[in-house]
């Protein structure tokens, strides 16, 4: 194919890609980067030079920048453990022959949750959540434990762990169904080679489904730890970032600069700020996994 | 063969790519057109022909209106019935309406302001979140055109009309107002032998001792979204703290809150939470939430707007009225938590006249009485209420607003954002014990200072 030689076609089938790419996702971020470093506010055509003056005084409110990478932080880890980690184990177990008449009822059941519309999910946890009317206290006073009496999302300590549980609710099914078709890929004579040999049901999972599903399960880490960066909508919708600044992420506190405090050169640099962290963890983990070599 | 192919190729290519900037030029050109044709008609029509409505002059245009209530049967039906009147009168408008909720609309009309299609009519709180707009030039100046209708101006409460008053110029027609007190639940007050609701301080803390010691949560308060907090704070500090002081403070230039007063002001909120008078679990529960409580007869008292009683009453509660009591203090006693809601003009509308032309129709004798009857919305037009169309505990609350010295605007649209970004978090932290009212005020120190050097620059 002689065609596909020539370097002006090559470049030719590119440039509709490359020019919408370039419209919506390079354009608007260089002009994020530049405004970060303006005070201006939505409403008003004034734009002024600040330099970085946005980011320093993000940075200078030490105690709340703290909070809110810490927070970042939480949801990455608990959420690569719990999706990327028990999803896969989750469908593992739903591939083992005892599952699989009852596989597609166990599918389903775990994958609406992220069918759901997060606003709605956040809301139905919020009424659960709470202290006298929810379902969570009273079912665990009627356990025994009548003076429990948690606060949950208007407790500082709890509110973003609250948070946290919700997107794992939502979230494991939709991990553990790209792990499936993962797992579904795997040429089954391997696995009938091994149990053959001997392998234990967990000697299989470890060395023949792990080291084959590294694609499927970079894939489902990259994901969720990108999401738990950019993670707003639950935080937003049940707690606001509150009580105080205790629950508050990164896109809340970009949300809260915005459309609060009509600081969108605020705005902007925490924007800046969440697209160079996804920048990171997503090239490091590209890098760690040393995907496309084998 | 091979070239044709090739042909074919840079062809479809060619269409792609066309078809992105084609996109592109299309909404471009687009924009660029009506504001320009509306430009230039619209500067003579609005110049010469001021007095008569513009409405007169034949030339049919589309007028944008801004609203905060979506809810289907109510506020929304409200509005379409409204502008279907305005439109009958003057059949060369076409009115489109656009409406979100409230806490949407705060986020929205920002980010409108900015655009070129802002709306022409516009709803816009009163106090600060008014004048950023008209500092930023998006409020059409109503000042002259309120002066040659002087029996439309005489109508509206003079008091409402202040709150959208900068440097003496007016930005803003009221449409209702809000005032904020306690409304309690006749048949838990006589089951407790209740009879008098508290008129000071005292009685009302003994009142809500006396419902605690029976069983009976005294107030329902869900400070999950931080807001209602701050409405009990609005009273304390005007009670607490000079008015001087405070109008030195509220203004972002110039805010310090170092008076010894605001810490007054916390801790009468504190005290409330400290002794039990609150539901379990203010800050886990939404405003809505413990409203849904007191109707259930769950809690004793509600510290409610009165655009919120149509609801409590709706479902056939009983319910009395009475204001938040005076807290001992330097400041102001007598005034009542409230202000009205309003709606302002674009300084980008092509027909500012035929908007105020339909803000005079919703500020009407008829459309707020009807209003009034259906929203159960107070008037701040007078002489509106009258005993036919308005439910008893909303008339009990009117008389209460006004005989009131005068209404305290809410504290989070009074101050500049950023400082009531800082108080109100704080405050339930304050309410969670996390905070002490000094470390609040610490915070928000910080915040006027922040607020203060920013604005200098």
């Amino acid at each position: 194919m002689k065609v596909y030689r020539d370097k002006r076609i090559i470049i030719l089938y590119l440039f509709p890609a490359i020019a919408l790419m370039a419209l919506f996702v390079y354009y608007p971020l260089v002009q994020s980067i530049v405004f970060s470093l303006f005070k201006w506010a939505s409403f008003s055509p004034e734009k002024q030079w600040v330099g970085f003056y946005n980011y320093h005084l993000i940075v200078s409110d030490t105690a709340t920048f703290f909070t809110i990478l810490r927070n970042n932080f939480f949801y990455a880890v608990v959420s690569t453990i719990f999706q990327a980690g028990l999803g896969l184990v989750f469908a593992a177990c739903l591939e083992e022959k005892f599952m699989r008449g009852t596989q597609p009822f166990f599918r389903t059941v775990l994958f609406i949750p992220s069918l759901i519309a997060m606003t709605v999910i956040a809301m139905l946890w919020q009424f659960m959540y709470d202290p006298n009317i929810g379902m969570i206290n009273q079912a665990i006073q009627a356990l025994g434990f009548k003076d429990f009496n948690a606060q949950w999302l208007g407790d500082s300590n709890l509110s973003i762990w609250c948070c946290i549980i919700v997107s794992q609710w939502q979230y494991i099914g939709y991990c553990m169904m790209l792990d499936l078709v993962g797992i579904q890929k795997i040429d089954g004579e391997l696995f009938e080679a091994a149990t053959i040999d001997g392998a234990t049901r967990p000697q299989v999972f470890r060395y023949i489904t792990l080291p084959l599903m590294k694609e499927s399960i970079l894939v489902t880490t990259v994901v969720t730890i990108l999401g738990s960066v950019k993670v707003f909508t639950e935080v937003y919708v049940m707690t606001a970032g509150g009580p105080g600044r205790s629950s508050e992420v990164l896109a809340t506190a970009m949300y809260r600069a915005a459309f609060k405090n009509d600081e969108m050169g605020v705005a902007c640099a925490y924007a800046i700020m969440i697209f160079v962290l996804t920048f990171i963890c997503a090239a490091l983990q590209l890098k760690l996994s040393h995907t496309g070599e084998e | 063969m091979k070239s044709l192919k090739k042909i074919l190729a840079i062809v479809l290519a060619t269409c792609m790519s066309a078809g992105i900037f084609a996109g592109c030029g299309g909404s471009g050109g687009g924009e660029a057109a009506p504001s320009e044709s509306s430009g230039g008609e619209a500067t003579p029509a609005s110049s010469e022909a001021a007095p008569p409505a513009s409405g007169d002059s034949g030339e049919s245009f589309e007028l944008k209106l801004f609203h905060k209530w979506p809810e289907i049967g109510k506020g929304r039906d409200y509005f379409e019935a409204a502008v279907a009147a305005y439109e009958e009168a003057n059949p060369n408008v076409k009115v489109t309406i656009e409406c979100v909720s409230d806490e949407e609309a705060k986020s929205k009309l920002r980010v409108m302001m900015g655009a070129d299609s802002q709306p022409d009519v516009y709803f816009s709180w009163c106090g600060e979140f008014c004048y950023k707009f008209a500092r930023a030039g998006n409020a059409w100046d109503m000042t002259e055109y309120l002066n040659n209708d002087p029996e439309w101006k005489d109508s509206i409460m003079p008091s409402t009309l202040n709150s959208y008053t900068m440097d003496g110029k007016v930005y803003g027609i009221p449409f209702r107002l809000i005032g904020k007190l306690f409304v309690y639940n006749k048949q838990i007050f006589a089951d407790n032998g209740i009879t008098e609701a508290p008129k000071t301080w005292d009685e009302l803390m003994a009142t809500c001792e006396k419902l605690k010691g029976a069983g009976v949560t005294p107030i329902a308060f869900g400070n999950l979204q931080p807001w209602p907090a701050c409405h009990y704070i609005t009273g304390f500090n005007v009670a607490c703290v000079p008015s001087d002081v405070r109008m030195t403070d509220y203004n972002y230039e110039t805010g310090e809150f170092t008076d010894p007063g605001y810490i007054t002001a916390l801790n009468y909120l504190k005290e409330f939470n400290d002794k039990g008078y609150f539901n379990n679990g203010v800050n886990s529960m939404i405003h809505d939430v413990a409203s849904e409580n007191f109707k259930a007869g769950k809690a004793a008292m509600f510290y409610c707007e009165t655009g919120e009683f149509g609801g409590l009453v709706d479902q056939g509660l009983e319910i009395g009225v009475f204001p938040m009591p005076d807290v001992e203090g330097n400041g102001d006693k007598g005034y009542i938590v409230g202000a009205p809601d309003g709606f302002m003009i674009s300084t980008k509308s092509a027909h500012p006249e035929a908007g105020m032309e339909l803000l005079k129709l919703f500020t009407s004798n008829e459309w707020q009485s009807k209003m009034v009857e259906e929203l159960y919305y107070p008037s701040p037009i007078i002489g509106v209420h009258n005993e036919q169309n308005t439910i008893p505990s909303l008339l009990e609350a009117m008389n209460y607003i006004e005989n009131a010295k005068g209404l305290a605007n809410w504290l989070d649209t009074d101050v500049h954002t950023k400082v009531s970004d800082a108080y109100l978090p704080a405050m339930q932290e304050m309410l969670n014990g996390t905070l002490t009212p000094e470390q609040v005020m610490e915070k928000v120190q910080e915040a006027a200072q922040i607020v203060k050097t920013e604005e200098a620059q």
